[in-house]
């Protein structure tokens, strides 16, 4: 099974998520600013890398895990990605599309233009920020799979 | 080279893209521009709503056995293009997938009026705008899907 977290302007959600589920994270203990800035694509993504997927590993199951990051409209790509399966004639829960969207798109949004004027350090910081207010939430979707 | 997926996308999936699917199968002329009825006779035509939007909609199969499909992208066409080439590629299906942006086909008229069809919901106003528009648009649509079989064929 292949399971993929889609992100809205950032990875720092979607890879805090696969992260639980690879272990990488405990999901009962609040994650350090320094663990979750060390985390595999923990970043906000630029316009060339929307929609493009990034593997993170396998789980104990062997399920390959992928995050990926949009600009906006997440529910198209869950649509689209459910139809292209039913269009190639694969089972729809081979993939397992889970959204993990920031409560305010605009603090993502916010963290792209830090981004774009090279406070990268900054705009990671803020992201981790984001990412331990909702942590509890990523991890639950994690165990609610 | 058969059986591939050819996706024709536009931003709202109810007209260019719509449209340029029913050219490449055949369903309207490539040698004239289609009337007012002859583009509402398209099951589709400035009827998707937003709700449809990313949905691949299937329109039919070619005469070389390619499966052709329209789908409203809104302004993240790359991505979704992007994504779905991903996801293909995980179950080694990449290849089968040619996506087509229909959007620089889109004319002034197709803009307003779709928008005052599909997001105002004012039909009576915005069809036959949109209508207008398409045909107006339809030699480069005509021009874009013949690249496109040319290219297919080859």
């Amino acid at each position: 099974m292949i399971y993929l977290y889609l992100g809205q302007n950032d990875l720092c959600l979607p890879a805090t998520a696969a992260s639980v589920q690879l272990g990488l994270l405990m999901s009962t203990s609040l994650p350090a600013y320094e663990d979750l800035a060390r985390l595999p694509h923990f970043r906000f993504v630029e316009k060339e890398d929307e929609g493009v997927l990034c593997f993170m590993g396998e789980d104990r199951q062997g399920n390959k895990i992928y995050v990926t990051s949009v600009k906006g409209h997440p529910d198209l790509f869950i649509r689209g990605v459910g139809s292209l399966l039913s269009a190639c004639q694969i089972p729809l829960q081979e993939v397992v599309v889970i959204p993990c969207i920031a409560e305010n798109p605009q603090v993502s949004r916010l963290c792209r233009i830090i981004t774009l004027l090279g406070l990268k350090e900054s705009a990671t910081k803020l992201g981790s920020r984001v990412v331990r207010n909702r942590f509890s939430e990523l991890a639950a979707t994690h165990c609610t799979k | 080279m058969a059986g591939k997926k050819i996706i024709y996308h536009c931003y709202g999936g109810a007209h260019s893209s719509v449209t340029a699917a029913a050219i490449h199968l055949g369903k309207l002329p490539a040698e004239k521009t289609p009337s007012d009825e002859e583009l509402m006779s398209l099951n589709l035509f400035d009827r998707l709503t937003k709700d449809g939007h990313g949905q691949l909609h299937f329109a039919g199969v070619d005469e070389w056995q390619n499966q052709i499909y329209s789908v409203g992208c809104r302004n993240v066409g790359k991505a979704m293009e992007r994504l779905l080439r991903g996801v293909a590629e995980m179950f080694a299906q990449k290849d089968q997938l040619i996506f087509v942006d229909t959007l620089h086909c889109v004319t002034m008229k197709m803009r307003i009026g779709g928008y005052i069809s599909r997001q105002l919901g004012l039909i009576k106003i915005g069809r036959p705008i949109v209508l207008q528009g398409t045909q107006e648009a339809y030699p480069q649509l005509v021009a874009l899907v013949t690249r496109i079989r040319n290219e297919v064929v080859r």
